[in-house]
């Protein structure tokens, strides 16, 4: 098989995979476990296309698929996300959480729940804002996107952004925003109901997910792999460092604000509608690496096609083997991702560690 | 050596999550009532620790929202030091005054401020652990580590119980039979509501929640006639409930909280909003029932206000014409 294919011919393997575990998302769930004609039935009718299913199963399939949808493009944001944000740092532990989006997001839902709780100001308290779940995503993505603005602002320069600055404003604003969640959180213990809400929204949820959530981080994953085929190369360049990359005709600032701004947008998308879901950012592109090496011309593509198959995958095993225990995908990614990315660093420890 | 503890710890385990006898559970969660009345008084507390007092303690520290509950029945007043500033919001003095809303109340508590107010008892939650072990800077503040109670046995152990620390007997026979009694009147209008399903739930835009069995939601469910598809369906304690289950269990009655015009958002709004949600049995019927959500998070003897709250909801739910009733 020759090298040129072997990329390819993963890329058909996982976007198979990735509609396979949207079928599968269909049959699995709670107690009602339909045939899969019935379950593509309802999953069709969902989509405007044929005839419902009867009484509460069509609502049933519709929140199923609407799910899946929604599992795998979050799962596409965040380690599209992850695989720019490497490359850009030249370093394997660099990932979305370093931006501060997640810190961001959390910080804009739980206002959010505030609001929802009656803590809000009056005017904020209006049924025509719309329905709440959409206010909480739309928070979210507001506090992900303002968090990361302002520590690119922060962080550039006479028009540059310096990485170790980045990185460094990063670590500082994450720790502010925990000291507001914290205090967020102390302020409303004894109201469990809001504090519930706050700690589940931490966790990340895949529930409930409907079209809008389908919409919203659909658009944000969209417009970030846009600028895929104008990155990729450059950051392959910037391996050798900006310098090099400079001198081979690169425009750094150019790219650098390109890449920031694409990892920025598919990962506020992505936690303001499914919450913090960690670790994903970081192993995908690890994965993927392993199988294809380090050019970015399919990275970036196969990186945003696993991370939809894995934190696929990842939901159906909650679903089918710990449905009861509930653990969210947060959870469940770091237990799972994390001891499988251990061994994997064990096996090729050598390899990687010319990388 | 090493087998043995992996022995004990998997025993340990095996027993946690085997259903338990409520009156074995009762007697490893609280700590006994002494047999006889008056001071001094000694209880043995569990892990070989014991609770005394010379004589009726004057100087009561609260440190807890359901305590509050239950000692501003059987005390007075000028015997309660502070309060926890929650439970002016988060208790039966939301709705009453009696002369406690005036005390000193605090935030977070802590040894530093245990000391300072110096109480001759401490009564407090097992949560607050920098306060349960009653010892401070080396001087012992006699404190009583009570958990939340989990069933309507534990409120009635743990009136009984402050009733005697407090040597307020008499305040504590007339609160027992108040309790019993409206828990008596309860069971005996229970058959009315045979056969329905209730579901305690709460949303508020960032996730479903119930209540399974081994809670006092459950419990109340079960003293009104009804059952709670949650429990039955095995879950246990408060669990997550996606849109989905909810569809699945499809109850009856649904129990939603209720900020009382505090918020347009409630779970109440997102039941109504969410079309896949339009086929459910409680939704088509309005069949939604709105209590505060102070009464839902209580442990105290005054959840069994919520209880009637529910009861008088179903009732006139169900047959409209009860409306005066």
């Amino acid at each position: 098989m020759g090298g040129g294919r072997k990329p390819l011919l993963i890329g058909l393997l996982l976007a198979l995979t990735w509609i396979l575990f949207i079928g599968l998302e269909l049959i699995a769930g709670s107690d009602v476990i339909p045939d899969l004609a019935t379950a593509l039935q309802g999953a069709m009718a969902g989509l405007g296309m044929g005839e419902a299913l009867e009484g509460n199963l069509q609502a049933i399939m519709e929140l199923r698929l609407w799910r899946g949808i929604c599992a795998g493009l979050v799962g596409a944001s965040l380690a599209l996300s992850g695989a720019l944000l490497q490359g850009l740092f030249r370093n394997g532990l660099a990932e979305p959480g370093i931006l501060g989006l997640n810190a961001g997001a959390t910080l804009g839902a739980s206002l959010a729940i505030l609001v929802l709780g009656g803590y809000g100001a009056q005017f904020l308290d209006d049924p025509g804002l719309g329905a709440s779940p959409f206010l909480i995503a739309g928070f979210a993505f507001v506090g992900s996107v303002g968090t990361g603005v302002f520590i690119m602002l922060v962080a550039s320069f006479g028009g540059r952004v310096s990485v170790p600055t980045l990185l460094l404003t990063g670590i500082a604003v994450n720790a502010c925003i925990s000291g507001l969640l914290a205090a967020i959180q102390s302020a409303v213990l004894a109201d469990f109901e809001v504090q519930r809400a706050l700690m589940s929204w931490t966790w990340g949820t895949l529930d409930d997910r409907g079209p809008t959530h389908a919409a919203m981080v659909g658009s944000g994953l969209f417009l970030s792999a846009l600028v895929i085929p104008f990155v990729a190369v450059e950051l392959d360049l910037f391996a050798a460092g900006e310098e090099d990359a400079s001198a081979l005709g690169v425009p750094v600032g150019f790219t650098k604000l390109l890449v920031l701004g694409a990892a920025a947008l598919s990962c506020a998308c992505a936690v303001a509608v499914a919450g913090q879901i960690a670790f994903l950012g970081l192993v995908v592109p690890h994965l993927i690496r392993l199988m294809v090496g380090n050019s970015h011309r399919s990275l970036l593509i196969l990186s945003l096609l696993g991370g939809a198959v894995f934190l696929l995958g990842t939901d159906l095993i909650q679903r089918n083997f710990f449905g009861s225990w509930q653990l969210q995908p947060g959870v469940m990614m770091s237990l799972i991702g994390g001891p499988f990315f251990l061994y994997l660093l064990f096996r090729r420890r050598r390899s990687l560690s010319a990388w | 050596m090493m087998p043995r503890r992996i022995m004990s710890g998997a025993c340990l385990l095996l027993l946690c999550c085997t259903d338990e006898n409520p009156d074995a559970a009762r007697a490893r969660r609280f700590p006994p009532v002494p047999a006889k009345a008056g001071f001094p008084l000694r209880i043995d507390l569990p892990g070989a620790e014991s609770f005394a007092l010379q004589q009726a303690p004057r100087r009561v520290l609260i440190a807890n929202t359901y305590l509050t509950d239950v000692v501003t029945r059987l005390a007075s007043p000028e015997r309660v030091l502070a309060l926890p500033e929650q439970a002016l919001t988060w208790s039966r003095l939301a709705l009453v005054d009696e002369g406690f809303r005036v005390k000193a109340s605090f935030r977070e508590i802590d040894a530093e401020m245990v000391l300072e107010m110096d109480p001759d008892l401490l009564l407090c939650s097992d949560t607050n652990l920098a306060l349960a072990r009653g010892r401070f800077a080396g001087r012992d503040i006699p404190t009583l580590t009570l958990p939340q109670p989990r069933s309507l046995e534990e409120i009635r152990h743990v009136i009984r119980l402050l009733a005697r620390v407090l040597g307020a007997e008499e305040a504590g026979r007339d609160l027992l039979a108040d309790f019993d009694a409206r828990r008596r009147r309860l069971q005996e209008q229970a058959a009315r509501r045979e056969g329905l399903s209730a579901l305690f739930y709460s949303n508020l835009g960032g996730g479903g929640w119930g209540t399974g069995s081994n809670s006092l939601p459950d419990e109340l469910i079960r003293l009104l006639g009804m059952r709670n598809p949650l429990a039955d369906a095995g879950r246990r304690d408060h669990v997550q409930l996606t849109l989905e289950q909810l569809i699945t269990y499809d109850p009856d009655v649904i129990i939603v909280q209720s900020r009382a015009g505090e918020s347009e958002f409630e779970s109440e709004s997102v039941l109504r909003r969410e079309p896949s949600l339009a086929g459910l049995k409680a939704i088509r019927k309005q069949a939604i029932v709105s209590l505060h959500p102070r009464l839902f998070s209580t442990g105290s003897q005054e959840i069994l206000l919520a209880a009637e709250e529910i009861a008088a909801q179903v009732d006139r739910i169900l047959d409209p014409k009860a409306k005066g009733r």
